[in-house]
């Protein structure tokens, strides 16, 4: 099921995170795991922030990485689904 | 090496601070008689001083945050300290001695979704629980304390730090973690307080006693690299330790002060106190001629530069429990061999 591109998802507030050059390591107590992020990735967590909608993660993710915006807009998609599956997010504000 | 730790071993090697340890505070609501903390008279950092330290942290990339004491639920405002350290992104751990927490209060630690909350478990036996920690209905209460975790999906651990007193109950403390569904740690280390006094040394396991345990426990042993660059452990490297005044020192046993955060931001001390230099550089067995040498070397697991530090006065030397513990591994691997004496054991007690 492809997400609806207006959709806001944010980071899970039980979800530790810092970001080390780049490279987001995440820490879900809840699930226990740590989970560490590519560049693309992490820039997608740091955008994961209940204002950016997927359609502007994808822009924004477009334009930095030079990638074609249907490209980005379903690497975002999959990304969030992913994330929203382990509970690393929520996908509603 | 699996990506998390090769990620640790280049945040060790660029000195970024990863993890803190905090004692919030040294009250206690226990007399546990090993206990290595020295109460000073002075005050403990206020929940502004607390809050501010938090933003620092955060700022310097601190990931992983442990919250100790003392216990640290004697601190009234332990919850604001801790959810304002969840709200900044921190991966927080909780030592507690368990016995202050009710069910209203386990709710809110359940809340702030620690990674996980480690109990001091001594003794398998109200008596021995007592013995060792004072209060009123000591065992009861942890159990009460942890039972209350767990219930709520808290992930607990229990600690037992193995001494004299309590070896003949570990087999009962590790069957009681087991009933519970949680896992069970052993320590051996009994440390000088933080002054350096060693008033519970009589406590202490024998050579025989530990090479008993090993035998017992069975855990796989990884022999320690011996190459000149080798460090005994990480200290100074990705992680140190915040008093309760906002001192700042390399570890818990390490209680060489790098700086004050009543004086100095968190990075300044963190990059430039002359003991994180000292240990960044020089912290590395090429540094360390006694144990280069010593036959028991890549059996040894448990120097702790602090602990030489407190005993011999020198971070470099080594140091009576970690050489007896190396002994004890020898000989729990080659029971029929002699074991080799490492050199302190050959030298004169200073
Ligand atoms: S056994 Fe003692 S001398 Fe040998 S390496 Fe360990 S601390 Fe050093
Ligand atoms: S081994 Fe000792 S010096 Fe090293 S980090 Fe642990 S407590 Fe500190």
């Amino acid at each position: 099921m492809n997400l609806p591109h207006h959709l806001t998802p944010r980071r899970h507030p039980d979800t530790a995170f810092r970001i080390f050059e780049g490279e987001a390591v995440l820490i879900s107590p809840t699930q226990n795991m740590v989970r560490l992020l590519n560049v693309t990735g992490s820039r997608i967590w740091e955008l994961l922030d209940g204002e950016h909608s997927i359609a502007d993660i994808a822009a924004i993710l477009s334009q930095e990485f030079e990638v074609s915006p249907a490209h980005a807009l379903s690497s975002v998609r999959a990304f969030v689904q992913t994330l929203a599956e382990r509970q690393l997010i929520l996908l509603e504000p | 090496m699996d990506p998390y730790q090769s990620l640790l071993a280049r945040l060790k090697q660029q000195h970024t601070p990863y993890a803190v340890t905090w004692e919030l505070t040294h009250r206690c609501n226990l007399a546990c008689f090993m206990c290595y903390n020295v109460p000073r008279t002075h005050p403990e950092l206020s929940t502004e001083e607390a809050l501010d330290v938090l933003e620092q942290l955060a700022r310097a990339g601190v990931l992983r945050l442990t919250f100790t004491g003392g216990e640290v639920l004697t601190r009234s405002d332990f919850l604001t300290i801790a959810r304002r350290a969840r709200e900044l992104d921190f991966a927080i751990d909780i030592k507690t001695n368990a016995t202050l927490i009710t069910p209203h209060l386990a709710d809110a630690l359940a809340a702030l979704h620690p990674v996980s909350v480690e109990v001091s478990l001594l003794g398998a036996t109200p008596e021995t629980v007592q013995q060792i920690m004072g209060g009123q209905d000591t065992f009861e209460r942890i159990l009460t304390g942890v039972r209350l975790l767990l219930d709520r999906g808290v992930r607990v651990t229990l600690n037992s730090l193995m001494m004299r007193i309590n070896l003949r109950e570990r087999q009962a403390m590790m069957a009681l973690a087991h009933e519970l569904g949680i896992p069970h740690r052993v320590v051996f280390k009994m440390s000088p307080d933080d002054d350096g006094n060693d008033k519970s040394r009589g406590q202490q396991l024998s050579f025989e006693e530990m090479a008993m345990l090993y035998g017992e426990m069975c855990e796989p042993f990884h022999p320690r690299p011996d190459h000149s660059q080798a460090r005994t452990c990480s200290v100074g490297l990705h992680t140190c330790l915040i008093d309760p005044y906002g001192v700042i020192f390399p570890c818990v046993e390490l209680r060489i002060p790098a700086g004050s955060l009543r004086q100095q931001p968190f990075e300044t001390i963190w990059r430039e106190a002359p003991i994180f230099r000292e240990l960044r550089e020089r912290h590395t067995l090429a540094h360390m001629p006694a144990c280069r040498a010593c036959p028991l070397q890549t059996y040894c697991e448990g120097r702790c530069s602090g602990a030489a530090w407190k005993e011999r006065g020198d971070l470099y030397a080594p140091h009576t429990l970690a050489c007896r513990q190396a002994q004890a591994r020898y000989h729990s691997l080659h029971p029929t061999e002699p074991t080799p004496s490492p050199p302190l054991f050959l030298e004169p007690a200073p």
